[in-house]
Formats: structure tokens, C-alpha cells, sequence
């Protein structure tokens, strides 16, 4: 479903990623993990458009994200880390432009949204202006905004950084929920208890290179280690002398 | 070592060089030394290097012309209180400025001026206040109080920071207060006073500013103080222009209001700031000092009392509940819709942003309203009907003006939430291009109501006047699109700081282009009038195509689009070449006249010199999408396909010209014989302009549109400004050859075919006008 062929990035000399290639199949739920600053979130902006690749491509469902971008939005559904909202606009409103904009007809959008409002319990602030909203109230809508079409992949960028414990645990179940339901999910994380739970497969990656990918018995093979992620994590990612 | 208790003292001057840096900062990023490069990821570039010199050449220019202002409103307000004779005649002001130098003022003159710097006071309370800081959700007070000091201490030191960090205050107090010493009799020494003064003056305005802002903060939600701030910032544009009236003229109706202050004004703070300067006085002084101390201890007591219960901004999460209960879902349906998913969202925001409002639709209006109420010009209204230009100006400057605070904020509007355009399955090119139709219908709006009142009121019908007011029409869209795309490189949606997120330099180019087109509408002949238009679509659509390029990279820290060939290029390429031309012509032909062996002779050498310099720089930038000579398909079939069409047409023209008896003469084609100026003229003409022109004009132009736009309006455009680079007889037959060569161009893809079209319709005209028109 995602494929990267030897995708990487620059920025002036320095680089973010190194030439990174990866597979992840249908209905995976796939964990995408290393320390603050590995390179994360430069893959997923490249993977959404945000950024240009310096090298390399990144195809979701065999479509280029960065040539064929508007035909690869349709399938899918992003929540940043730290998602920003317009100003001056309510959650509902916010809500039903984006349903909109993936070009629903007005009457679907507003069904669409008021259940996804009801799902994520966003009812009562939803005619509140979202830059109100609390770091939670804003990771659910702009969860929200992510499912709002029935993306066939979901691409979650560190999805319960911030959230409380209730929260973060409500967040996983409708994942789990998503992905049964046959949804890719690529998550972004250094949240490693979330990973273990949630993922199938996981890539490891540290200062922009990968450093170990499969499921979490393969790296422990991989690694002769019989640890927990949190060990294989710090083995892995160990700053270099 | 123990950290010890922090002073009062040196807690206060910490906040206040806080307060400074800060200032620096913003203002005077360009003095800070440049850190040296380190291994990790390197910062962005400076890009704003030389605009401090910019800088310091307006402060000094606003800080002379206020002054002068300040002088003027001095002399104005005695002329006008005392009926003097020394008022009129030529050149009076130094007379009446000698006579108020010799002696103390009179008290009437301390009111009336008291009334002048209530007014520049209020400025330095207004202007503050209104410059944004209370839109920003982040209250800096509420991190203040967690810094182990005492409360008072923190109070104090904020009005003190905020009296000596006032830089509009300074600018709107002293110029005035430094006349009002220098005629006080302090000579060289008066901006020392002025300055001691005009602190003790913003030391209350510090005060007040303070007050105002901590109620605001206390009781309004973040989103009611942004549009209560665009108030604020409207109504410190009144007494701004009430001010500066005094000095305009002696019509303006404060005048009346400063005649009619009340004797005891001339004993407030103001007017004893007046008096010291005009007069020093043990007394007068005491007396500012205690009343000012007064203030501030009252002020310093309401303060206490606002923040009884802490220091904590309404608005953030608390009044979410509260809120939510007043408003219910809104009627889905059954309203009449308006434009695209984008437009719509772009109207609500302005329908509740009352700031971005402000900005777009009322301030055009508050400026070109005080100029006509406060200057007392109101008379002049009507001489707008008399001058066209200046009637099709000012709409052309309203519907300008809009664009200025709306389509070219376009990406800037986006802010922090520019990521989820990037989310939708419609490219981001089509949102921009959604917003900026939006924009081009909404600044009609005004240039629309004045035209109509214009010809309502018009005591006849004139053409010239109703073409003229097509053109402004017309132009609004196009400076929509430039608006937009300028907005774009101007604006840095990485940006954190405010003042870092639009660049100037870029609002300043687009003031400069708007100034061309008034320029173009208030001169020049129909024809004149038809190239500006043509050029202004080319520069509007080749600014499209650069900003087109730019979006895939607008949240890319590092990187730029690729270079490829672009239509910007072909309009460089076309100016170079006409400017190389005559500087070429004026080098050769020195002080005698040109020959046609000169002119041809400047056409080469410009003509190759603007295609090697191209050449360099695109194989320099590793440019993809460089047109070829060779190549292609069937040049030679598509060529003299072209050739044939464009000469029949050509001739054709030729003999309507003739028959209408409009043919211009050319003796030198009739003459008998061949000469060597034939020669010249026919190696000019069928070998040095195809060459030369169709390189840039079909190569750059119409290639580089035709990147961002179907064949048929490539072709089209390109062949207009083909066109209007021709002398106006020839410029219908040279579209008709610029259509035939840019359509031998797109089939064969090859620069051979327009060129051959070129050659060929050339000589064709050449050779009627020889040989069967005389």
C-alpha cells in the first residue's frame, strides 16, 4: 500500500533523511518510531506533499505523493503532531469544510460531521471556536478532519503526544477499531508502549537512517536481545561517541 | 553561590531591557551579528539585508515631516487665535515665527496647543494598543508573575518599561514638543527638555495603555480582543489625522474645537508640558510632577484592584462552556450558496474576523474620509467629477488598497493552518486561484458604487471618461492575481515571530506596480493605454506561473522549486534585449543620426548578446525546458505553412492601407535602384529578427506559459505582447504573425519553424511594399 523508494531529504547540507526504503502492506497498522529529531516528520510531510522529496519517491496505493498529490489525498487521512486550526472557524464549521473540500455534497457533510462530532464526544464544543480547544479537543477533531472521508490509508503523526491517559487510551481503541476495519495506519511515534500494542510492524529509525524494521520478534532476532521495545529502542538508538 | 533578592530596582531594569532587546529584535534584526555556521542544520538566509538603511531614512523623513508639521500647527493656531496682519502676504511664517519666539504665548495659544498635544498623546495610547499585542493569545503578564518579585514591583516596572519603550509615542510627542522648546528659547539644546517632558506625558500614557489592556484582558475572550484591537487601531487613525490637520490649512474643522478649549485646560498635564517649554518655571514644573504622580498613583490603584484576583486572561478554556450554551447548530441548509467550498470559508472569516474586515473593506474608506472631512477639503469632491484621471484613480486605488490587505495576505491569512490545504484532493494552486477570483469580485465593489455615482452625476455622457473606467476595471483582476502571487513570495508561513512573517520589500513592489497602472491611467494615448494592459496581463500571469512553482516548497525550510524555463524569463529576456538595443544604437551612431546599417547592426549584437547572456545563466542554473533551434517535428513543413498565412494576411493589410489612403511613406523602399541600405534592411528584417525575436518571444514566453496554461491562450498572449513591441500601424498584422508563428512553434515544437514563418512573412512585406505598392 505505501511503498518508499529510496525517499530522502535535505535541508541545505544536513541530511534529514537518508535514503530510506520501506514497504507496508494493506490493513497494516505500521509504527514508525525514533528519538525527537530522527526525521519523523519530515517522512510524513513528504509523504502528504508538505515538503519535496531531495531524492527518491514515496507511492501510496501506486500513486506518487509528490507528482500525483491531489489523486493520493483522496485516499488518505493526515493528523499532524500538532495540528493548528483556523481562526475564527468552529469545530462543526471546520468539520464540514474539510468534508467539502473532499467534495461531499453539503447535506452528506453535515451528517458526516455531526456523527464524527458524536463519535469523538466533541458535541458540546462544537460550536466553540477550535483555537479554543485543549490540546485533546484539538488531536480528536483534527482526528476528525483525518477519517472524515474514509481514507483507505491514515498517516498519524505522534497520534496521542499530549493527551491524557483516558485520552490516549480512547485514541488506540478506535485505531485498533480503524485498522480491523481494513484501514493502513502509518503512525509516527516515541510513545513505544502505543507501538507495542498497536503495531503489527515497526521501522526503527535514528538521525534520518533506518535501523531496523519488521515485526517486533523479528528485531529482537535481529538484535539477539530479548528486551522489551523500550531496550531494543535504546540499543538501537544509541547516540554515537 | 546562592542567587540573592532581586532589588526592585534592578528587577524593574531587567524588565525593561527585556523589553528593549525585544524591540531590537524586531526592529533591528539586520544589526545583529551573524552567528558563525555550525555543522548542524543551517538557519535560512537573512533576507532582509540593506531594509534597516530603508528604515532609518523613513524615521528621519516621518520625524522632519512631523516636524514641520508641528511648526505649521503652531503657526496656524496663533494666526488663527490673534487675526494678526503679519498672517497673510507671501511668505509670512517666518515673521509670525519670529514674533512667537520673542515673547512668552499667549494663554489662549497654550489651550489651543494643549488641544494639539491631548491629541498626540492619545496617539501614544491608541497606536500601542492597537498594534496587535492584544490580539495575541498569549499574555506575557501571566508569565510575568511567576518571577520571584513582588507584584508592585512588577506593575511599575511594566508602566515604566512601557513609557520608555514607546517608540510611536516618541514619535508622535517629540517632533512637537522639540518646536515648541526651540521657540521656547532653548536653542540647539531643545530636544533635551523635549524629551524629559514628552516621557513625563508617556509615563501617563503608560499607565492608561496599562489599565486598558489588563481590563480587556480580564474580561474578553482572545477572539473579541483581536477585532476590538482593529477597532482600536481605526480609532487611533482619527486623532492621527485631526492632529495633522492643524497643520494643513486653517479650514479644517478642529480648528474650531482647539478656539473653544476652556481656560483651565492650559493647567493639565499637556498644557503645563506647554508651559515649561515655552517659559521654564520652578512652579509649573512642581505642579506636572505632582499631577502626574497623582495619576499614576490612582491608575496604580485601579490596577491592583483589576488584578485582585489574579493574573489570569479570560478566555482560554474557561469561556469555552460558558459560550457554547448561547449558540445553536446553524440551518444547515436552505441559505442561497455563493461560490466555491474555499470562497465561502474566505467569507465567514471575514464576516467574524472584524480586524481582517477593518482592514479590507472600512480602512480604504477612513483613509480617503479623513483626507476629504479632516483636511477640509470636502469642496474638492466635486473637481473629481472635472478629471477623469483623478476620479478613476481613486477607484483604482480603493479596489487596490482592498487587495493590498486581502489577496495579497492570502497565505499569510492561512497561518499556522496552511498544512490542511496540503490534506484536500484539489492542488493548493486551485485554492489560491479560488481566493484570488473572491477577492478580484469583492474590490469592485468600491471602484463599482464610485464609477456608478460618477456617471449618475456626470451632467453629460463621455466616452473617454467610461474607457477609462473600463480599464481600472480591468486592471482590478489582473493586480488580483499579482496580489495573490506576490503574497506568496512575500510571505513566510515558517515564520514564528509576526513582524518575520511577511517580507516588506514585497508589499513595497506591489505599491509600486499599482502606481504604474495609475500612472498608465491618468496619461498616455489609447495606445499607450492598450500596451500597459497587455504588459500587465504578461507580468500578472508570470508572476502566477513563479508562485505556481513556489507552492510544493511554501513549508520547505530549505529547499526551492527547480530552475525551468518560465515566462518571468521571457519578459527579462524581451526588456534586456530593447534596452541593449538602443544603449548599442546610441554607442554606435555617437553624434550623428543612425543609419539603418547602425540600427541593424545594434539589433544583432542586442539580439545575440541577450541570447548568449540567457544561455549562460539557464546552463548556469541547470534550466530544463531550454527551447531548441533544431529538433522537433516537420520545422520546415510547419514553417512555410505558417510563412504563407501570415504573409497573406500581411499583404492583405497592406493593400486595405493603401486603398484607405493610411499607408505610411517609406522613401527609402520606393527608391530606384539597390543600394547597400537594401541590404541592410533586408538582413535586418529577414535574418536578424527571426533569429533574434523568436527565440525570446516564442522560446521564453510562450514556452514558459505554455506551462501554465492550454496552447490557444499561450499562443494568444505571446503574440499580443509580440504585438505591442511594434511600432501601433503594424502591431494588427504582427499579432496575426505572432498567432501563425506560435502555432508553427507548438506543432513543431521546434524554434526553426517560427522562425522560417518569421523570415518569410518579413520578406514577403519587404517585397510588396518594393515592388506593387507605390
Amino acid at each position: 500500500m505505501i511503498v518508499f523508494e529510496g525517499l530522502s531529504k535535505q535541508y541545505g547540507s544536513f541530511e534529514a533523511l537518508k535514503p530510506l526504503s520501506l514497504q507496508v502492506g494493506k490493513g497494516e497498522v505500521f509504527g514508525f518510531l525514533g528519538p525527537n529529531g530522527a526525521g519523523k516528520t519530515t517522512t510524513i510531510r513528504m509523504m502528504m506533499g508538505i515538503l519535496v522529496p531531495s531524492g527518491g519517491r514515496v507511492l501510496i496505493d501506486g500513486l506518487d505523493c509528490h507528482r500525483d498529490g491531489a489523486a493520493v489525498k483522496r485516499k488518505v487521512g493526515y493528523l499532524p503532531d500538532n495540528p493548528i486550526f483556523y481562526d475564527y472557524l468552529r469545530g462543526r464549521e471546520i468539520l464540514q469544510f474539510v468534508a467539502e473540500m473532499h467534495g461531499y455534497p453539503r447535506a452528506e457533510a453535515a451528517e458526516r460531521t455531526a456523527r464524527l462530532l458524536t463519535e469523538f464526544g466533541l458535541d458540546d464544543a462544537s460550536d466553540d471556536f477550535a483555537v479554543n480547544y485543549s490540546l485533546g479537543m484539538k488531536k480528536r477533531l483534527g482526528l476528525a478532519c483525518a477519517l472524515i472521508h474514509d481514507p483507505a490509508v491514515l498517516i498519524l503523526d505522534e497520534p496521542i503526544n499530549g493527551l491524557d491517559p483516558r485520552g490516549s487510551r480512547e485514541v488506540q481503541e478506535r485505531l485498533l477499531r480503524i485498522a480491523a476495519a481494513g484501514t493502513t495506519i502509518f503512525v509516527s511515534t516515541h510513545l513505544l508502549d502505543m507501538a507495542e500494542k498497536l503495531c503489527s510492524r515497526v521501522a526503527i529509525i535514528n538521525k534520518g537512517a533506518l535501523a531496523a524494521t519488521g515485526s517486533l520478534d523479528d528485531i529482537r532476532q535481529q538484535l539477539a536481545s530479548k528486551g522489551s521495545l523500550e531496550e531494543l529502542f535504546l540499543q538501537l538508538t544509541e547516540p554515537a561517541e | 553561590m546562592n542567587a540573592v533578592q532581586v532589588t526592585p530596582l534592578r528587577a524593574t531594569g531587567l524588565l525593561i531591557r527585556l523589553r528593549l532587546q525585544r524591540m531590537f529584535n524586531v526592529g533591528g534584526a539586520a544589526f545583529r551579528r551573524k552567528k558563525a555556521q555550525g555543522k548542524s542544520r543551517p538557519a535560512t538566509p537573512a533576507k532582509r539585508k540593506g531594509l534597516w538603511f530603508i528604515s532609518i531614512l523613513v524615521l528621519a523623513c516621518m520625524m522632519f515631516s512631523f516636524g514641520s508639521i508641528a511648526r505649521q500647527s503652531i503657526v496656524n493656531l496663533h494666526c488663527e487665535l490673534n487675526a494678526i496682519a503679519a498672517c497673510h502676504g507671501h511668505n509670512y511664517e517666518q515673521a509670525v515665527i519670529d514674533q512667537l519666539s520673542s515673547a512668552p504665548f499667549s494663554m489662549a495659544l497654550v489651550a489651543s496647543l494643549t488641544m494639539q498635544l491631548s491629541l498626540l498623546w492619545l496617539i501614544s495610547v491608541l497606536l500601542p494598543l492597537g498594534s496587535g499585542e492584544l490580539s495575541k493569545p498569549d499574555w506575557d503578564l501571566e508569565w510575568l508573575v511567576t518571577l520571584p518579585t513582588s507584584a508592585s514591583t512588577l506593575l511599575w516596572a511594566r508602566v515604566l518599561e512601557r513609557s520608555i519603550a514607546n517608540p510611536v509615542g516618541l514619535i508622535a510627542l517629540l517632533p512637537t514638543t522639540t518646536i515648541l522648546a526651540w521657540y521656547g528659547g532653548y536653542g540647539w539644546l531643545a530636544p533635551l527638555p523635549a524629551l524629559v517632558l514628552s516621557l513625563v506625558l508617556l509615563l501617563a500614557a503608560a499607565m492608561l495603555r496599562t489599565l486598558v489592556d489588563t481590563g480587556l484582558r480580564l474580561k474578553l475572550a482572545p477572539s473579541s480582543l483581536g477585532n476590538l484591537q482593529a477597532f482600536i487601531s481605526i480609532g487611533g487613525v482619527l486623532p492621527m489625522y485631526l492632529a495633522m490637520s492643524f497643520g494643513m490649512g486653517r479650514q479644517g474643522f478642529a480648528f474650531g474645537w482647539a478656539m473653544a478649549m476652556p481656560a483651565w485646560s492650559v493647567w493639565t498635564p499637556p498644557g503645563l508640558v506647554i508651559q515649561l517649554l515655552n517659559a521654564p518655571s520652578l512652579a509649573v514644573a512642581a505642579a506636572l510632577l505632582a499631577q502626574v504622580a497623582i495619576l499614576l498613583a490612582i491608575g496604580m490603584l485601579i490596577l491592583r484592584h483589576q488584578l485582585r484576583d489574579g493574573v489570569a486572561g479570560n478566555g482560554q478554556r474557561d469561556s469555552v462552556r460558558t459560550a457554547s450554551k448561547a449558540s445553536t447548530a446553524a440551518p444547515a441548509t436552505s441559505r442561497w450558496r455563493f461560490g466555491s467550498v474555499i470562497q465561502r470559508r474566505e467569507l465567514s472569516l471575514l464576516k467574524r474576523d472584524r480586524n481582517f474586515f477593518v482592514q479590507t473593506l472600512l480602512l480604504p474608506l477612513v483613509i480617503l474620509g479623513s483626507q476629504v472631512i479632516f483636511a477640509g477639503r470636502l469642496h474638492d469632491v466635486g473637481k473629481l467629477l472635472d478629471s477623469p484621471a483623478l476620479l478613476v484613480s481613486t477607484g483604482f486605488f480603493l479596489g487596490t488598497y482592498t487587495l493590498m490587505m486581502s489577496a495579497f495576505q492570502t497565505l499569510n491569512k492561512e497561518g499556522g493552518s496552511l498544512w490542511m490545504l496540503y490534506t484536500f484532493p484539489t492542488s493548493v494552486e486551485q485554492a489560491l486561484k479560488e481566493k484570488a477570483q473572491l477577492w478580484a469580485v469583492l474590490s469592485m465593489l468600491y471602484p463599482l458604487i464610485l464609477f456608478g455615482a460618477a456617471l449618475l452625476f456626470m451632467p453629460q455622457w463621455r466616452w473617454d471618461m467610461a474607457g477609462l473606467m473600463l480599464l481600472a476595471l480591468a486592471g482590478i483582476p489582473l493586480y488580483s492575481v499579482i496580489a495573490v502571487a506576490l503574497g506568496v513570495f512575500a510571505s513566510d508561513p515558517l515564520a514564528t515571530e509576526v513582524a518575520a512573517k511577511m517580507r516588506p520589500t514585497y508589499l513595497y513592489l506591489y505599491m509600486l506596480l499599482t502606481g504604474l497602472y495609475i500612472g498608465a491611467l491618468s496619461a498616455g494615448s489609447v495606445v499607450q493605454r492598450l500596451v500597459f494592459l497587455v504588459l500587465t496581463v504578461a507580468l500578472a500571469l508570470a508572476l502566477w506561473q513563479k508562485a505556481r512553482d513556489q507552492i510544493p516548497y511554501l513549508l520547505d525550510p530549505a529547499a526551492s522549486p527547480p530552475a525551468r524555463v518560465s515566462a518571468s524569463d521571457g519578459l527579462m529576456a524581451a526588456m534586456l534585449f530593447f534596452v541593449l538595443q538602443v544603449l548599442i544604437l546610441l554607442l554606435l551612431k555617437g553624434k550623428g543620426s543612425a543609419t539603418l546599417l547602425h540600427i541593424a547592426l545594434a539589433f544583432g549584437a542586442a539580439g545575440g548578446l541577450t541570447y548568449t547572456l540567457v544561455r549562460l545563466l539557464y546552463w548556469r542554473s541547470k534550466t530544463t525546458g531550454v527551447p531548441s533551434v533544431l529538433g522537433g517535428k516537420q520545422p520546415l513543413r510547419w514553417g512555410s505553412l505558417g510563412a504563407g498565412l501570415a504573409a497573406m494576411c500581411g499583404v492583405a493589410y497592406l493593400f486595405a492601407l493603401q486603398a484607405s489612403g493610411q499607408l505610411p511613406a517609406a522613401p527609402l523602399l520606393h527608391a530606384a535602384g539597390w543600394n547597400w541600405d537594401w541590404l541592410w534592411l533586408a538582413s535586418l528584417t529577414v535574418l536578424a529578427a527571426p533569429l533574434c525575436e523568436e527565440f525570446i518571444f516564442r522560446g521564453l514566453i510562450q514556452g514558459g506559459l505554455r506551462r501554465s496554461l492550454p496552447a490557444w491562450q499561450a499562443i494568444t498572449i505571446s503574440a499580443a505582447i509580440f504585438a505591442i513591441v511594434h511600432p501601433p500601424a503594424s502591431m494588427l498584422p504582427v499579432f496575426v504573425l505572432g498567432l501563425c508563428t506560435g502555432y508553427a512553434y507548438q506543432r513543431s515544437g521546434s524554434l526553426l519553424a517560427p522562425m522560417l514563418t518569421h523570415a518569410g512573412y518579413n520578406a514577403a512585406i519587404l517585397l510588396c511594399q518594393r515592388f506593387w505598392i507605390s
